[in-house]
C-alpha cells in the first residue's frame, strides 16, 4: 500500500527539483565505496553503463512559447535514449514541449537535428527522431533494449542516467523505494493529486502511472533519461524528482506508448467520463465509486450516475480498494479502441444493474495557441476542460490567453484582457481558434483595399458582453526622434578646482583638464592636447567651483553655434597658449543612434556611432551595424551573434548603414534562406557567424495551422511547429 | 550606485506614467486670493486655456530588460507655442530618458497625437526633436488647420525676478475633461547654474513643459526639471542630485532659442546625420 507523498514534492517535476549533496545509497556509517556498493555489483554497473552509455542522447531544444502577448524563445535541455535502429530516441513530452528546434548530442559528440514523432502528454512520454544514418556510425551497441518492469522489485538496484544540468553523461545509483506511488493530496487522505504537465494546470499527466520511486540521484536535465537495472536494460524514464527522490514511468508502460507513437504519431484511449475514488475507507466492499460524471460525457449517456459503484467491466472485476489501484483501472479503460461498447455493472441503491457504455476518444486537454501579434493577443483554443476550470457552459468563442502591455489590444477601450472570450469579429462568428486566427491573416494580407484602422471586437468578461475596436499597430515602430543638434568639442574634461589649483601651485590656474582628445576632430587639428588646461573660452575665464561643474565647459560650448569659432587659452607646461577650435556639430552618441529591431532573428542592431569607433580604435572607414541586443534563444543568438559586435557583411551583402541592413534582412526575410551568414567584427578580428532560421516557427499563422488540422495524438514528426501548440512547462529555460 | 539608483527611479517613474509631475510640494493650495484679484486667474484661462493641448503617445519600451518591449499609453499636457502647430511639452515625459547607460531601456515615442481643446480623438502628430538638457520635446502636429492655433508666443515674454508673483496654467485630466486649472506662486530664487532657472515656491502646481505667466498674463518661463549634463551626472546635480526633481522654470527667452534651434534643425531634414558629418 502506497502511503501519501507529501503535495510539496508532489508538484516537483525534473527540471524544477534542487541538486542534491553527493550521498552514499544505503550506507550504514561506513562511507568506504567497498561498503557502500559491493565490488560485484560496481561490476555489473560498469556493465549496465556500457550497455546504455551508446545509446544516451543529450537534447536540446528551443522552445516557443505564448506569453505576455506575444511568443517567446526560449532554450531547455534533457535527456533521452535510442531504443531502436531507425533512430527513434525516448524522452520525456515536457523535454520537448514546444520545442521548435530539437539538437540530440549522441554519446560520440555529435550534435544531429531530431524532428518530433509524437508525443503523449497523459504520460509525460515522447518520441524523437534522429538519422538513422548517423547513428549506424555508432554501431549496434548505441540501442537500447527495453527490460520488463513488472519484474522490477522494491530494493532492486537502479541506474539513473542522463545529461543533468547540461553536463556530460552522468550515472546515479538507488534502489527502488516503490513499485506502485501514486501523488495523492495532502497526508494521507487518499485523493489522487491532479498533476499537470504546464504551469497553466491545463493538461493532466501520469493518469495511468504507477511510478517507480527510487533513490538514484536525479537532478535537472535528467528527465527523459532512462532508468536502468543492472542487466543494462531500460526498466522506466525518469521523468519526475525531487527531495532525494525520483519517479519514473515503467518501461512496461512507455513501451506501449512508444510503439504508438512511432506507429500512429499518438495514442488513442478511450475515455469513460466518469472519475472514480477507492473504497477505503468508505464502507463499500466491493467496486470503485464513480465520484462525478461528466453530463455530456459516454458515462453519462450510459445511464451511469455519481456514487455508483462499479463492480465490472465486461465481467472483469473493477475492486478498487487504495489509491494505487485507480491508474490501472484507468488504463485499462484507456486501452479499450475508441468506440468500444463496454459491459458495465454497476449497483446503485443496492441494486446491481448493467448498461452498456460506449467509450469516446479521451479529448484533449490543453488547447491550441496563437499569436496575433499586430494585436498584442495571444489566444486560446477552448477544450473542454478549460472551459470547465473557467466554468464557461460551452467551449465556443476563443479565450484571451495574454496581453502585450502597450498593445493594441491595452490601448483599445475597453481595453482586452486575459481571460476574455472572444465571440466575433466585425461582426463574424469566432466559434473557435482556427476562424479567429483566419480572420486576422485574411485582415493582415490585404492590400487593396488596405486592411481596416480598426476591427470591432465582441468579447465576454465576468458574464457581461462587450464591444471594443482594435486597431491594428505595425510590427516596428517609427525611428526615435533624435537629440537638438549642438555645437560640440572633440575633448573631454575635468574641472580643475580650487584646491587642486592650490596644490599644483603657480602658474596653474583653476580651467578645464584636456582628459581626452578625440581623434579626427577639429579640437585634435586644432593642436589641443591631454594635460592642457582650458582657462578662458572667448575671453571669458572659467571658473570651475568644484565636481558640481564638470558639465560646464560642455554646455558653454553647446550654447554657442554649430561651425563657430572659439578662442581658448590653455595652460601647457607652465605657457598660456591661445588656440582657435571650429566647434563641430554634435557627434551622434550611442544613446541616440537609431535602432532596429529585428523580429524574425531577435536581433537589435543601432547606427555605428563615432565613440563605437572611438572605443574599439576602428579607423573612419570601418563601418556596418552595432549589435545592440540578443535574444538568447533567438536565432542570431543561436547562431553565435553577441553584442557588441559589428555586423559587417550579411549574406555577402556589405552593410554600411542602417538602411543597408534594414533592406538586406528585409529581402532575407522575403526569401527565408535556410542559412543566413554574418560577417562581424569583433573588436580586432572577423567572425563569420551561421544562423540557421527556422522560418516556420515564425509565421504567426502556423498556429492557426495546428489549430485547425491537429486532433490530440496525430502529431507528426515535422508538422508541429510550436506555435500552435499550448501550456507551459514550470521549467523554462532551464534543464527539464 | 547613487548615480545608478536615482537612474532607475527616473526611468520608474517614466515608465510608471507619473502623469502629474508636480511642486515639491505637491498638493498645496495656492492660498485664498483677494476678490479682486480673482480675475487674473480667468484672464490666462480665456486668453492662453486653449493653447495647452493634450499630448497622447504610446511609448514603446525595448531593451533594458524589456526584451522584445512593452508599451504604455501615456498623455501629458503641452503648450501650443505656434500659430500652425507646434506644440511644446516636457521630453522626460514623453520618453525622453537623458543621459541614460546601457541598462535603461531604448523608449520610442509612437502613435503621438494632440488634442486640442474638447476634441477626443485628436490629430495626428510627430515628436520632431528633443533637447533632453532643458527637458524640452516639441511636438508638429503632421496637418494642421487652415485656422491658426491659439498659441503662447513666447518671442512677447518677459524675464522674472525675485518675489514676483507667478500663475502658472495647466489641465486636469480626462476624466476632469481636461478642465484648465491656474495655481500661483512667487518666484522665491534665481539660480545662474547650470543656467538661468527661476525657483517657483512650492505653491505653483504645475506639470512639466507648461507655461508661467506673470501677473499681467505674459509669459515668463516653462516648467521643466534640470537633467544634469553628462559631463556632470555622478555630479549630484539636477534630477539625480540632492535637489531632485524639483521643477525649476527655464525662461521663455531660453525656450524661445531652443525652440528656433530645434525648428531649424527640422526644417534642415537632408542634413548629413552627425554620425555621417566629416570632420571638419
Amino acid at each position: 500500500v502506497a502511503i501519501a507523498v507529501v503535495a510539496a514534492l508532489t508538484a516537483v517535476m525534473l527540471g524544477a527539483c534542487a541538486s542534491q549533496p553527493e550521498g552514499a545509497v544505503g550506507t550504514t556509517g561506513d562511507t568506504s565505496r567497498e561498503a557502500r556498493v559491493p565490488g560485484d555489483v560496481r561490476r555489473q554497473i560498469a556493465l549496465a553503463r556500457d550497455r546504455v552509455f551508446p545509446a544516451l542522447v543529450h537534447i536540446d531544444v528551443v522552445t516557443v512559447d505564448n506569453f505576455g502577448g506575444r511568443k517567446v524563445k526560449q532554450r531547455a535541455s534533457g535527456s533521452g535514449t535510442i531504443i531502436d535502429a531507425e533512430g527513434h530516441v525516448l524522452t520525456n513530452a515536457h523535454v520537448i514541449d514546444k520545442a521548435t528546434t530539437i539538437w540530440c548530442t549522441l554519446s560520440d559528440k555529435r550534435r544531429i537535428p531530431g524532428t518530433l514523432v509524437g508525443d503523449d502528454p497523459f504520460t509525460d512520454l515522447a518520441v524523437v527522431k534522429i538519422d538513422a544514418a548517423a547513428l549506424a556510425k555508432l554501431g549496434p551497441e548505441a540501442v537500447a533494449t527495453f527490460g520488463n518492469s513488472d519484474k522490477l522489485h522494491v530494493g532492486d538496484y537502479v541506474i539513473a542516467m542522463g545529461s543533468p544540468f547540461s553536463l556530460s553523461r552522468t550515472v546515479t545509483l538507488g534502489v527502488v523505494s516503490n513499485m506502485e506511488r501514486v501523488f495523492t493530496r495532502g497526508l494521507g487522505d487518499g485523493e489522487v493529486d491532479e498533476i499537470t504537465l504546464d504551469a497553466g494546470g491545463e493538461q493532466r499527466t501520469g493518469l495511468f502511472t504507477n511510478w517507480i520511486q527510487h533513490d538514484a540521484l536525479i537532478n535537472p536535465g535528467n528527465s527523459g533519461g532512462p532508468l536502468v537495472n543492472l542487466g543494462g536494460e531500460v526498466i522506466g524514464v525518469n521523468t519526475r524528482g525531487g527531495a532525494s527522490m525520483g519517479f519514473a514511468t515503467p518501461s512496461n508502460l512507455v513501451r506501449q506508448v512508444a510503439d504508438s507513437l512511432i506507429k500512429q504519431g499518438g495514442v488513442a484511449r478511450s475515455w469513460a467520463g466518469v472519475t472514480f475514488r477507492h473504497i477505503q475507507d468508505t464502507g463499500i466492499e466491493e467496486g470503485v465509486l464513480i465520484d462525478s460524471v461528466d453530463t455530456e460525457g459516454p458515462g453519462a449517456k450510459a445511464g451511469l450516475r455519481p456514487g455508483d459503484v462499479v463492480l465490472s467491466l465486461d465481467g472483469t472485476p473493477t475492486t478498487v480498494r487504495f489509491v494505487d489501484q485507480i491508474p490501472p483501472l484507468l488504463k485499462r479503460i484507456a486501452d479499450y479502441p475508441v468506440g468500444t461498447t463496454v459491459e458495465v455493472t454497476y449497483r446503485r441503491n443496492g441494486a446491481t444493474a448493467t448498461c452498456e457504455l460506449v467509450t469516446e476518444r479521451l479529448p484533449k486537454e490543453r488547447g491550441d495557441e496563437a499569436a496575433l501579434r499586430a494585436w498584442g493577443l495571444t489566444v486560446k483554443e477552448i477544450t473542454e476542460r478549460v472551459a470547465k476550470a473557467l466554468k464557461l457552459t460551452d467551449t465556443r468563442g476563443v479565450l484571451v490567453g495574454s496581453v502585450r502591455p502597450g498593445s493594441a489590444a491595452t490601448a483599445a477601450e475597453p481595453s482586452i484582457e486575459a481571460g476574455d472570450i472572444i465571440r466575433s469579429i466585425d461582426g463574424e462568428k469566432t466559434p473557435a481558434l482556427k476562424e479567429l486566427v483566419a480572420f486576422y491573416e485574411r485582415t493582415l494580407a490585404m492590400e487593396n483595399p488596405p486592411p481596416p484602422e480598426n476591427v470591432l471586437i465582441e468579447f465576454d468578461r465576468e458574464g457581461k458582453n462587450y464591444l471594443t475596436l482594435v486597431k491594428s499597430k505595425p510590427d516596428k515602430p517609427p525611428d526615435r526622434p533624435r537629440e537638438v543638434a549642438k555645437a560640440w568639442i572633440g575633448i573631454e574634461t575635468q574641472p580643475l578646482v580650487p584646491r587642486m589649483v592650490e596644490k599644483m601651485g603657480p602658474p596653474m590656474e583653476p580651467g578645464f583638464r584636456v582628459t581626452r582628445v578625440y581623434t579626427g576632430t577639429t579640437a585634435q587639428a586644432a593642436g589641443l592636447e591631454v594635460g592642457d588646461v582650458i582657462v578662458s573660452l572667448n575671453g571669458e575665464k572659467l571658473r570651475p567651483r568644484g565636481i558640481q561643474d564638470s558639465g560646464l565647459f560642455a554646455r558653454l560650448v553647446r550654447n554657442l553655434a554649430i561651425d563657430s569659432t572659439v578662442e581658448l587659452t590653455v595652460l601647457r607646461k607652465g605657457e598660456r597658449v591661445p588656440l582657435e577650435v571650429t566647434l563641430e556639430r554634435y557627434r551622434l552618441t550611442n544613446e541616440d543612434a537609431q535602432r532596429d529591431r529585428n523580429t524574425d532573428f531577435e536581433l537589435t542592431v543601432r547606427e555605428l556611432t563615432f565613440f563605437d569607433r572611438e572605443d574599439n580604435r576602428w579607423a573612419e572607414e570601418v563601418a556596418g551595424v552595432m549589435v545592440e541586443d540578443v535574444e538568447r534563444a533567438g536565432w542570431a543568438g543561436l547562431g553565435g551573434v553577441a553584442p557588441g559586435d559589428l555586423i559587417q557583411r550579411i549574406d555577402g551583402i556589405a552593410v554600411r548603414s542602417l538602411e543597408d541592413y534594414r533592406r538586406v534582412m528585409s529581402e532575407i526575410s522575403a526569401k527565408k534562406p535556410k542559412r543566413v551568414v554574418f560577417v562581424v567584427l569583433r573588436r580586432t578580428r572577423t567572425y563569420f557567424r551561421f544562423v540557421e532560421p527556422e522560418w516556420g516557427a515564425l509565421v504567426e499563422k502556423s498556429g492557426a495551422g495546428a489549430a485547425a488540422g491537429e486532433k490530440d495524438g496525430e502529431k507528426k514528426g515535422g508538422e508541429r511547429d510550436g506555435e500552435g501548440s499550448a501550456g507551459a512547462t514550470p521549467n523554462k529555460g532551464d534543464n527539464r | 550606485m547613487k548615480v545608478t539608483t536615482a537612474r532607475m527611479a527616473l526611468f520608474a517613474a517614466v515608465a510608471a506614467g507619473a502623469t502629474a509631475w508636480s511642486g515639491t510640494g505637491a498638493g498645496a493650495a495656492p492660498g485664498v486670493q483677494p476678490a479682486t484679484e480673482t480675475g487674473e486667474y480667468q484672464q490666462i484661462i480665456d486668453r492662453y486655456g486653449e493653447a495647452l493641448v493634450a499630448v497622447k503617445l504610446v511609448l514603446k519600451f525595448e531593451g533594458g530588460g524589456f526584451g522584445e518591449g512593452g508599451e504604455r499609453e501615456t498623455e501629458t499636457v503641452g503648450v501650443m507655442i505656434d500659430p500652425k502647430g507646434v506644440v511644446m511639452c516636457s521630453s522626460l515625459k514623453t520618453g525622453g530618458v537623458p543621459n541614460r547607460g546601457g541598462d535603461m531601456p531604448t523608449i520610442t515615442p509612437t502613435d503621438v497625437k494632440v488634442l486640442i481643446a474638447d476634441d477626443a480623438e485628436g490629430k495626428p502628430a510627430k515628436l520632431i526633436t528633443r533637447d533632453s538638457e532643458l527637458d524640452l520635446a516639441w511636438v508638429k502636429i503632421d496637418e494642421p488647420g487652415e485656422k491658426p492655433y491659439v498659441h503662447v508666443d513666447l518671442s512677447k515674454s518677459e524675464s522674472a525676478v525675485l518675489g514676483q508673483r507667478l500663475f502658472a496654467l495647466d489641465r486636469m485630466g480626462k476624466f476632469f475633461d481636461r478642465a484648465p486649472v491656474i495655481s500661483e506662486g512667487r518666484v522665491r530664487g534665481v539660480a545662474h547654474r547650470p543656467r538661468e532657472l527661476y525657483i517657483p515656491t512650492e505653491a505653483l502646481v504645475s506639470d512639466l513643459g507648461l507655461p508661467v505667466f506673470n501677473a499681467e498674463g505674459v509669459v515668463v518661463g516653462i516648467v521643466i526639471v534640470q537633467v544634469p549634463d553628462p559631463e556632470s551626472i555622478g555630479a549630484g546635480g539636477g534630477l539625480f542630485g540632492e535637489d531632485g526633481a524639483r521643477p525649476m522654470i527655464l525662461p521663455a527667452a531660453e525656450a524661445l532659442k531652443a525652440t528656433q534651434r530645434a525648428l531649424e534643425a527640422e526644417a534642415k531634414p537632408k542634413e548629413p546625420k552627425p554620425a555621417e558629418a566629416p570632420p571638419k
